[in-house]
């Protein structure tokens, strides 16, 4: 999803996820119309949703990085009569902390000691734990260093070749235009028009983003 | 197959958490030791004799604290999630009112029913935890579903829920209540169902999805909602359990008096937040533990027993208290400060 500043593609994907409520319009998963009015609806449909802003409603600063990673997963999986299998949660965890290479030497630092990459890819580990159908990032490359940027772009498209559809919401044309196989593109709370891969570029996306 | 739930958890966790958590606690500890230590030199200086090695006084230490252990358990929670309890007291008095009222004895020509006196000890003692419970709910459900702050609403419950107990029997007291009733109050009980509590919930906070979700919680409510948590049912659960200790606490407060007041549980509630707070609970929210709770309630005994083998004033003690409790937050803020520096 392409857009200015001020386009309102974060309310929209915010409203998908069930965080804002709908005024209108219907959400329809393969052929089938579904109703949602949380994260957890969603999360239930195989949903998963990288925020855009990673302290806001992203991160828990205090907790530390198992914590972190755990906390989406534990409402659907690993629990037992309510009380967590940790053996089992952090194996799956430390299994995506080598996928995903995320550096650091002890799973109980606090997450706000890391890298803006390096948290941020605890939050897609997040995610990717829960097995989402559909992941909808939103700005997830934003404000981190160019070594995870590429490392996420990878990562991005490897999930996408897995078969998840993955909705990205992005600022940047090169991303935009590197990685997608469809562009829908926003003004000012509307959207102005799709564009398949083959016709997007620079022109046609800018074209309709100030529309 | 419930010991084995818990045991095993434990085995596991307690090797790399000890890295994060456990020099907080031990901090506390050393404040502890430090303060006893004080006391116990005091003692030898003023009075000429030890003030720690006295089996008795150590027994009341606890004993006159547990009460306050028992809601600082459940404030605990609370605080944890970034809220507040100003009820507990409140909820103290008004159960320890209406339950101790299904506790009578039936020669006693004034009971508040005549017809419902030597009830088994059963039926007070769900009366009382479900009233408890009942306080809880209202306040979790005023604080998720209309959004007011939690000071506010507890501040309402606490001013209602005296107004109850006054009410109850028109500012009566309750009295002549059955032995079997009276039992948890007396001896050492009250110290048994502290630390029963304590470890419950020790247990619940560290290796439950209730508590880690209670501290997501309180480190970041949205990032909670988005991650698939239900943040209003889970407040109300942890305010329900914060009613239901304060409840209970009512019923050992009722149980050790044998007569119900409606003037009881005054100021619990502050004393139950500085437990907690001097047991290292932030709060900001997202920190603490119900083991530094434990220790701060042991803090405020220790402290409260050597002021009176000391022969401190009581006007002393409660200023000495105040500024503790504010000294405990600073602390707070200044390891909040230093931790995100580093």
């Amino acid at each position: 999803m392409a857009g200015l500043v001020g386009a309102k593609r974060s309310a929209v994907v915010e409203t998908v996820f069930g965080i804002r409520s709908a005024e209108k319009g219907t959400i329809t998963i393969d052929g089938e119309q579904v109703s949602i009015s949380s994260p957890n609806d969603a999360m239930a449909h195989g949903m998963a949703f990288l925020t855009e802003d990673r302290k806001e409603t992203g991160c828990f600063l205090q907790l530390n990085i198992l914590e972190n990673m755990q906390i989406a997963v534990l409402t659907q999986k690993y629990v037992k009569a309510g009380f967590v299998q940790e053996e089992a949660v952090r194996k799956v965890c430390e299994e995506m902390k080598d996928i995903l290479r995320i550096k650091t030497p002890d799973f109980h630092e606090a997450i706000e000691n890391l890298s803006g990459g390096n948290q941020q890819k605890v939050l897609i580990a997040r995610w990717l734990l829960t097995k989402p159908r559909i992941l909808i990032l939103d700005e997830p490359t934003r404000g981190i260093d160019v070594g995870a940027k590429a490392e996420i772009h990878r990562l991005v498209s490897s999930l996408a070749a897995e078969g998840v559809a993955i909705i990205m919401v992005s600022s940047e044309m090169p991303e935009v235009l590197g990685m997608s196989d469809r562009v829908m593109v926003m003004h000012e709370g509307r959207v102005t028009g799709f564009l398949n891969r083959d016709e997007a570029d620079q022109v046609s996306v800018m074209d309709l983003a100030a529309r | 197959m419930k010991s084995d739930a818990v045991a095993q958890p434990g085995q596991e966790a307690s090797g790399p958490i000890k890295k994060r958590r456990f020099p907080q606690e031990f901090n506390i500890f050393l404040v502890l030791i430090g303060i006893a230590a004080l006391f116990e030199i005091l003692g030898w200086i003023f009075q000429g004799q030890s003030f720690l090695f006295n089996t008795q006084r150590l027994t009341i230490i606890i004993l006159q604290v547990s009460v306050i252990g028992i809601i600082a358990v459940g404030v605990t929670q609370v605080i944890i999630t970034a809220g507040i309890d100003l009820s507990s007291g409140s909820v103290v008095a008004m159960t320890a009112m209406i339950a101790a009222s299904f506790a009578q004895v039936g020669d006693w020509p004034r009971a508040v029913y005549p017809g419902l006196t030597d009830l088994p000890f059963i039926v007070p003692l769900l009366v009382g935890l479900g009233i408890g419970a009942l306080a809880g709910v209202i306040n979790g459900a005023l604080i998720s579903y209309t959004l007011i702050p939690a000071f506010i609403a507890t501040l309402g419950m606490m001013v209602t829920a005296r107004g109850v107990a006054k009410w109850y029997t028109k500012g009566q007291p309750v009295s002549m209540l059955t032995e079997d009733f009276t039992v948890i109050g007396s001896g050492i009980w009250p110290v048994v169902i502290f630390l029963g509590v304590a470890f419950v919930f020790h247990i619940a906070l560290r290796y439950t999805r209730y508590g880690k979700n209670t501290y997501a919680i309180g480190a970041n409510p949205q990032a909670a909602r988005v991650s698939g948590i239900n943040v209003g049912r889970h407040l109300v659960k942890v305010y329900a359990i914060a009613g239901l200790l304060a409840g209970l606490a009512g019923l050992v407060t009722v149980a050790r008096a044998q007569t119900a007041q409606a003037g009881m549980g005054m100021m619990y509630e502050l004393d139950a937040i500085a437990a907690a707070v001097i047991g290292g609970t932030s709060l900001a929210g997202g920190r603490g533990s119900i083991l530094g709770t434990v220790i701060g309630t042991v803090i405020l005994g220790v402290m409260l027993s050597g002021f009176t083998f000391l022969r401190v004033d009581a006007y002393y003690q409660e200023i000495i208290k105040g500024m503790i409790i504010v000294a405990a937050v600073v602390v707070d803020q200044y390891r909040q400060r230093r931790n995100k520096k580093a």
